[in-house]
C-alpha cells in the first residue's frame, strides 16, 4: 500500500519536474508548434488548391506534418537531463524505469502534444474538412501523437549524445511510425486506439533498455 | 556427451571460431554458383513461356528468391543480435551485422526487379500493394539498423543498440505489413497481384527453388566472408598467412 | 514490344549488385590483412 503511494509520488513529481523544466524552454515547444503549422500551410501552395483534392489530402497532411514536428522535436527528450547527469538519478529512482519514461512521455505530451491536437481542428479549416472529418482527425491525433511520442523516445535514448543523432533516430523511428500514421490519416481511431495500447505496453521497456545501454 | 558440448561452446569464442569460418566459406560459394547456374538453366530453357505474361515471367526466379532471402536474413539478423545481447556473445552480435548489408542488398535487389517487371507487366514502375510497400518499409528498417551501427563508436553498446532496434523491428514488421494491407484495400483500385497465383508448372517451380537454395548458400558465404572481417577488425587478433 | 531487355536488366542488376557485394568484401579482407603485422598495441 504504502510502495504505491510513493510511486504515485514519485510519478507526479517527475511529470511536474519536466513540465517545469520544459516551460523553462519554451522557445523549443512555440518553434515546434509553429513548424506543425507552417508545414501544413505549404502543402496546398504546392499543389492546386482544389477544394476537393485539399479534403482528401487533408488527413495525410496533417499526419505526415504532426510526425516530422514530433521527430523535430522529440530527438533531444534526454539529451538535457543526460548532459546535466540527471539521467544517471532518474535511472536511480525507486520506481522501475519504464514508468520514469511514461512519466516523462506524458509531460511532453500534455505541453507540445496537447497543443498540437487543439491546433488541428483550426488548420482542418484551411483544408476545408467538414466538421465531423475534422473531429475524427483531431481523435486520430489526440491517440496517435502520444505513440509517435512513445515511439521518438526509443530513438531518442538510443542515439544519445552520438553526433548526428537527430538524423539516425529519426531513420530508426520513421517505419515504426507507419501503422499509426496508415490508420490516422486513414481517419480509424479504433485502429489507431489499437496501436496506441501496443506501444504504450512495448515503448517504455525498449526505451527503458535502451537508456541503460546508451549509459553504460 | 559433456565433452562434445563444450566443444560446440568454444566457437562462441572468435579465436576459434574465425579458421572455421574461413575454411566453411568454399563449400558454400562454390555449391551457391553453381545452384544458380542450375537455376537460370531450369529458369529460361526448360521452363514454358507463361501464356499471361510472356517471357516477363522470369524474372520471378530472381525477385523472389531475393524478397525471400531480405525477410530471412532479418529474422536471422533480429534473433543473432537478441542473442548476443542476452547472452553477452560478441561473435553472434558481429553475425547481425554480418547479415545486415546482405539482407539490405537482397531486399534491393527485389525492390528492384520487382520494378522492372511491373513496367512491361502492368504499366507501371512502381505499385503501391501491400508486399512491395512492405519490403519498401523492410528497407528502410535495414537501414536505420546499419545506419545506427556505423554511427556509434563503441562497439558494444552498437552491439546492443542494433539488438534493440532490430528487436523491436522485428516486432513491428507484422503490425506494419497489416496496416500497409489495411491501406492497401482500404485504397483498391483494380486488384493487381506481383505474383500470379495461377498454375506453377512444374519446371518453374523447379526454377525457383534452385534459386532460392543458389541465394541461400550465396548468402551464408559472403556473410560468413563478412563476419570472418568483422572479427579481425574487431579483435585484433593476428592473421596467419 | 521488347520486353526481354528489362529481365535482362533485371538479372544484370541483381547480378551486378551480388558482384560488387562480393568485390567489395575482398577488398576488406585484403586492406585487414595488410597492416596486421605493424599493429600491435
Amino acid at each position: 500500500m504504502k510502495a504505491t503511494s510513493a510511486h504515485g509520488v514519485i510519478f507526479r513529481w517527475l511529470i511536474w519536474r519536466e513540465i517545469l523544466l520544459s516551460w523553462r524552454r519554451r522557445a523549443d515547444l512555440f518553434s515546434t508548434l509553429a513548424f506543425f503549422i507552417v508545414i501544413v500551410s505549404l502543402f496546398p501552395l504546392s499543389v492546386d488548391p482544389d477544394a476537393r483534392l485539399l479534403r482528401s489530402i487533408a488527413g495525410g497532411v496533417l499526419w505526415v506534418s504532426a510526425l516530422l514536428s514530433t521527430m523535430l522535436g522529440f530527438h533531444r527528450m534526454f539529451s538535457q537531463d543526460f548532459a546535466d547527469g540527471s539521467l544517471d538519478q532518474l535511472i536511480l529512482l525507486p520506481q522501475p524505469l519504464f514508468l520514469t519514461v511514461i512519466g516523462k512521455v506524458a509531460a511532453q505530451f500534455l505541453l507540445l502534444g496537447v497543443p498540437l491536437v487543439l491546433i488541428s481542428p483550426l488548420l482542418g479549416l484551411q483544408y476545408g474538412l467538414t466538421s465531423t472529418a475534422t473531429l475524427q482527425l483531431a481523435s486520430t491525433l489526440l491517440l496517435g501523437v502520444p505513440v509517435l511520442i512513445l515511439l521518438n523516445a526509443i530513438g531518442a535514448a538510443l542515439t544519445l549524445g552520438i553526433h548526428g543523432g537527430g538524423l539516425v533516430a529519426a531513420l530508426i523511428v520513421l517505419p515504426l511510425c507507419i501503422p499509426a500514421l496508415v490508420f490516422g490519416a486513414g481517419g480509424n481511431i479504433s485502429l489507431v486506439g489499437a496501436v496506441f495500447a501496443l506501444t504504450l505496453a512495448f515503448a517504455p521497456p525498449a526505451t527503458a533498455a535502451a537508456l541503460r545501454i546508451s549509459l553504460e | 556427451m559433456k565433452r562434445k558440448l563444450r566443444n560446440w561452446y568454444t566457437y562462441a569464442s572468435p579465436v576459434t571460431l574465425y579458421p572455421l569460418v574461413n575454411r566453411l566459406i568454399p563449400w558454400f560459394a562454390i555449391p551457391s554458383a553453381i545452384l544458380f547456374a542450375a537455376g537460370l538453366y531450369v529458369g529460361f530453357v526448360v521452363a514454358p513461356t507463361d501464356f499471361q505474361q510472356g517471357e516477363v515471367y522470369r524474372v520471378l526466379f530472381i525477385h523472389v528468391p531475393a524478397a525471400w532471402m531480405g525477410m530471412l536474413l532479418y529474422v536471422l539478423m533480429s534473433v543473432y543480435a537478441s542473442l548476443g545481447w542476452a547472452y553477452n556473445i560478441r561473435v553472434s552480435s558481429m553475425m547481425a551485422s554480418a547479415l545486415s548489408m546482405t539482407g539490405a542488398m537482397f531486399t534491393l535487389i527485389s525492390l528492384v526487379t520487382g520494378s522492372l517487371w511491373g513496367r512491361p507487366a502492368w504499366g507501371t514502375w512502381w505499385v503501391w500493394d501491400a508486399r512491395m510497400t512492405s519490403t519498401l518499409i523492410l528497407l528502410f528498417l535495414y537501414i536505420g539498423f546499419i545506419v545506427l551501427q556505423m554511427s556509434i563508436d563503441d562497439p558494444r553498446r552498437a552491439d546492443r543498440a542494433g539488438a534493440l532496434v532490430a528487436a523491436v523491428g522485428l516486432i513491428n514488421v507484422p503490425i506494419i505489413y497489416m496496416s500497409v494491407q489495411w491501406w492497401n484495400t482500404l485504397h483498391q483500385g483494380a486488384t493487381i497481384r506481383i505474383v500470379q497465383q495461377s498454375t506453377i508448372a512444374p519446371p518453374m517451380l523447379t526454377a525457383l527453388l534452385l534459386m532460392v537454395a543458389a541465394c541461400w548458400l550465396y548468402s551464408v558465404a559472403v556473410v560468413l566472408a563478412r563476419l570472418s572481417c568483422i572479427m579481425t577488425e574487431r579483435e585484433h587478433f593476428q592473421v596467419a598467412e | 514490344m521488347n520486353h526481354t531487355v528489362y529481365v535482362w536488366g533485371a538479372y544484370a542488376v541483381a547480378f551486378a549488385a551480388m558482384g560488387i557485394e562480393v568485390w567489395i568484401l575482398m577488398k576488406r579482407k585484403q586492406s585487414v590483412r595488410k597492416p596486421k603485422s605493424g599493429n600491435q598495441p
